[in-house]
């Protein structure tokens, strides 16, 4: 998972790249985020409409999950 | 009891969907109709059934992955990260190499048919390890350090195995169905 350390590299680099931000997504879906990797999932998001597509992308896959079965 | 008989397929599809072994989804599916027909006289309105049986299924589902224990558990990196597929999403900068489309209103893709429909082939076609980590997840909405715990695997592995899930579903939605012409046009009259 190469890509995803980058982010963490440099304590307090607060931009990063996409990889970082979809890495970030998702895992925020699974657990609290630590504040600086949430400021820098918020900061990123702000300036990148590509990640605001997939951020909503995925949160229409969780709640198109939960009506699983449900028609 | 017509009504529960008539339910079997879909219980059958869902229990296969999450535990991707038939026989372990045959003995979720009877456990679910015998636990159904013992509780169903309070139940009149069909959509009410449904989203009741299918609620005690996900506690059966959950009773046969304990009762699978080690077999459930991962073994092979392979099954754990599902290849390589996520590899060409970005460049060595970091950055995608595809901009990703807009999916569009959230509502008007979940009210069609098509998009679940198309959704369930996706969710087959993730490698079993990531789909079983991703529904105990997001269907079953089972903790993460609950998920970690019943597939056998270390909490890192888990938020891999997810964040992959989740990739790959949603390149998989993105060309099957926001991506495809014909339903892009439907998409565009579904908002009523």
């Amino acid at each position: 998972m190469q890509t995803h350390k980058a982010g963490r590299q440099g304590m307090r680099r607060i931009l990063i790249r996409c990889a970082d931000a979809h890495w970030l997504m998702s895992r925020g879906r699974d657990a609290p985020l630590p504040w600086l990797d949430r400021a820098r999932l918020y900061f990123h998001l702000r300036v990148c409409q590509a990640c605001r597509r997939v951020s909503a992308s995925l949160d229409l896959l969780g709640r198109a999950v939960k009506r699983l079965g449900l028609g | 009891m017509d009504e529960i008989a008539a339910l079997q397929p879909l219980l059958l599809g869902l229990a296969r969907l999450q535990l991707r072994n038939d026989a372990w989804a045959q003995d979720a599916v009877s456990e679910t109709l015998v636990a159904a027909l013992e509780g169903v006289a309070g139940f009149q309105r069909t959509a009410q059934l449904r989203t009741w049986v299918v609620g005690i299924l996900k506690h059966k589902i959950i009773d046969q992955f304990r009762r699978a224990g080690r077999e459930v558990a991962i073994d092979t990196q392979e099954e754990m990260d599902g290849g390589d597929a996520l590899e060409a999403l970005f460049d060595a900068g970091g950055h995608r190499v595809s901009a990703p489309l807009d999916w569009g209103d959230p509502e008007a893709n979940l009210s069609r048919q098509e998009f679940f429909t198309i959704l369930e082939a996706c969710l087959e076609r993730l490698p079993p390890a990531l789909g079983r980590a991703f529904l105990l997840r997001e269907w079953l909405e089972m903790d993460t350090p609950q998920v970690c715990k019943e597939l056998g695997i270390s909490a890192t592995n888990c938020f891999v195995m997810l964040y992959r899930a989740r990739l790959r579903l949603r390149e998989c939605l993105e060309i099957d169905w926001i991506g495809s012409p014909a339903d892009a046009a439907q998409h565009a009259t579904a908002r009523q």
